[in-house]
């Protein structure tokens, strides 16, 4: 079956004026709706050049960027931002608006009747976890950087966007707090089912969070995949540096265990060990090598069961994945 | 200080009016001044090619010390309340205008680059984010011109506008230092006390965005 497409790049060409260089160059590929995408890249490679395409900051040199369906060059702009989320580093939030007021930005715009965005406020602080009690009347500078994110997340979703924008959200957070937003924006990713463009120039981040990267240098596509296809079968060179550090364990430390899902039988599910399936593949490995036994039960972060892994599977990855 | 004060008892209406007419003069030059710099300088923070004209301008103006700069614009005014009050806007308008951009150039390009990226149209991004926080920067530049204005009314006596310089020129061809420490006195008081409530306003503003 045919999933509908959110964005499509069409030969997708950007210059900036006094460039010798495309900073973006002859990108083609289609985001399906409903799915996580990571943009991945070393510095400079052009991620937000493109991201910023997407939602109009930056004006296309050449080709055409396609919102389900149309043009959008064909839409009014600020209509059409506000169809898209955008969440920056550091969050961008304004100082001078409490919580509340950050969060209800997009509503507010829309002239939603005040009890409206009251209730959706309140809902939006629940699903990025932030206690309405505590944190409903702070301000940005009383919270923490990881808290603040949560903001910026909850206002970028406020007037549901069928699509979010994210430019290195959570770059700027400590290893801890990024792996709890981390697991928090796929649990919300799953409830609500939008479309997420997440630029990152972390392999493991873009390949947890991910159903499918897009690898970036120089302003082009090396690969586009999922992250167990780019890790069984880089394209190029680049790919494979950039996903390896040479030892044996890399595509452990990138995958997680929902790349190697299997369909586990009621017995199994009621007897089998239970690991979360935002767990990377060392982490499984070393769960086996405590436990033994020889498949462990999949569950999502909430407790539905998608499966199981089993060690023959991440046995077989060892032997002929990466080296094809 | 008791001939001060007696001498302000005897002449209480003089006294009053001319404060009055000093403070006419203030709020209508700070007025005109602020609808000339805010926009202005807001303009330049946002548009270099502007910037680079108005600054040269700006920066030439500040070279020349106030009360100098007052005293070359009385030939081409002339005398009279209106000559002065284009010499006080003129005075003063460089200080806001330059606060007024450091402000706006000031604000964390991420909060803008959000705001635009959520869809805000530039004039919601002016009055609802870049305003508010350039707001304490701008209010420090009203905060000098306020004082610079008061003390260039004192000057603007010497054109014939009125105002409690009158005193200060009375007082010293009289020799009469009860009245011309008057006219010195008040004006300080009044100085004083506009820079105190400045302040506080400034503080305000200062805490709601930090
Ligand atoms: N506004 C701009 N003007 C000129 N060059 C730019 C601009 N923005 C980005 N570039 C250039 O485009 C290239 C890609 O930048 P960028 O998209 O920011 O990379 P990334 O987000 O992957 O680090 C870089 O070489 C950068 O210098
Ligand atoms: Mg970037």
């Amino acid at each position: 079956m045919e999933s509908e497409i959110a964005i499509e790049y069409k030969n997708v060409t950007k210059r900036f004026a006094g460039n010798q260089y495309d900073s973006v160059k002859n990108v083609s590929l289609r985001v399906e709706a409903g799915t996580i995408v990571t943009i991945l890249g070393t510095s400079g490679s052009g991620k937000t050049t493109l991201l910023k395409l997407t939602n109009r900051i930056y004006d296309l040199t050449s080709g055409d960027i396609e919102y389900y369906g149309q043009s959008i060059s064909a839409l009014p702009v600020n209509e059409y931002r506000r169809k898209l989320g955008y969440v920056i580093q550091q969050a961008g939030l304004f100082p001078h608006w409490t919580v509340a007021e950050n969060i209800a930005t997009i509503p507010q715009m829309l002239r939603w009747p005040k009890d409206k965005i009251r209730e959706r406020v309140l809902e939006l602080m629940q699903m990025v976890e932030l206690d309405p009690d505590t944190y409903y009347s702070r301000y940005p500078r009383q919270l923490s950087g990881g808290q603040q994110q949560r903001v910026g997340i909850a206002r970028a979703l406020a007037a549901k966007p069928s699509v979010m924008l994210m430019d290195e959200p959570f770059g700027a957070i400590d290893a801890l707090t990024r792996e709890n937003l981390q697991n928090a924006l796929i649990k919300l990713q799953r409830d609500i089912h939008n479309t997420i463009l997440f630029v990152t120039h972390d392999v493991q981040e873009a390949f947890k969070l991910a159903h499918k990267v897009i690898v970036m240098d120089k302003g082009e596509i090396q690969q586009y995949d999922t992250p167990y296809n780019i890790i069984s079968a880089p394209a190029n060179d680049f790919v494979r540096k950039l996903v390896s550090t040479g030892d044996f364990y890399d595509k452990f430390r990138v995958l997680t265990v929902t790349n190697l899902i299997e369909a586990a039988s009621a017995e199994e599910i009621r007897t089998g060990p239970r690991i979360s399936d935002q767990t990377f593949l060392n982490d499984a490995l070393g769960e086996f090598l405590r436990r033994g036994g020889e498949y462990l039960i999949v569950e999502t972060e909430d407790g539905k069961i998608r499966g199981k892994i089993s060690y023959n599977k991440i046995r077989q990855l060892a032997c002929n994945g990466v080296s094809k | 200080m008791h001939d001060v004060l007696e001498y302000i008892s005897s002449h209480q209406s003089r006294y009053i009016n001319a404060i009055i007419t000093h403070l006419t003069i203030d709020i209508i030059a700070l007025t005109i001044c602020f609808a000339i710099a805010i926009p202005l300088g807001y303009l330049c923070a946002k548009k270099n090619k502007l910037a680079i004209p108005v600054l040269n301008v700006t920066n030439a103006l500040k070279i020349i010390p106030s009360v100098a700069k007052f005293f070359i614009l009385m030939p081409f005014f002339g005398i009279g309340i209106v000559p002065a009050v284009i010499a006080l806007v003129i005075l003063a308008v460089p200080t806001v205008l330059i606060n007024t951009m450091s402000g706006v150039q000031g604000i964390e390009p991420q909060i803008i680059e959000s705001a635009e990226g959520m869809g805000m149209s530039r004039m919601r991004v002016c009055w609802f984010v870049e305003m508010p926080l350039a707001l304490p920067m701008i209010l420090n530049g009203v905060r000098m011109a306020v004082i610079e204005v008061v003390a260039g009314t004192t000057i603007a006596s010497y054109i014939g506008a009125g105002g409690l310089g009158d005193f200060i020129i009375a007082g010293l061809s009289q020799n009469n230092r009860a009245v011309m420490l008057t006219g010195a006195v008040t004006v300080a008081v009044i100085s004083i006390a506009l820079d105190i409530i400045l302040s506080i306003v400034q503080q305000r503003a200062l805490r709601r965005i930090q």
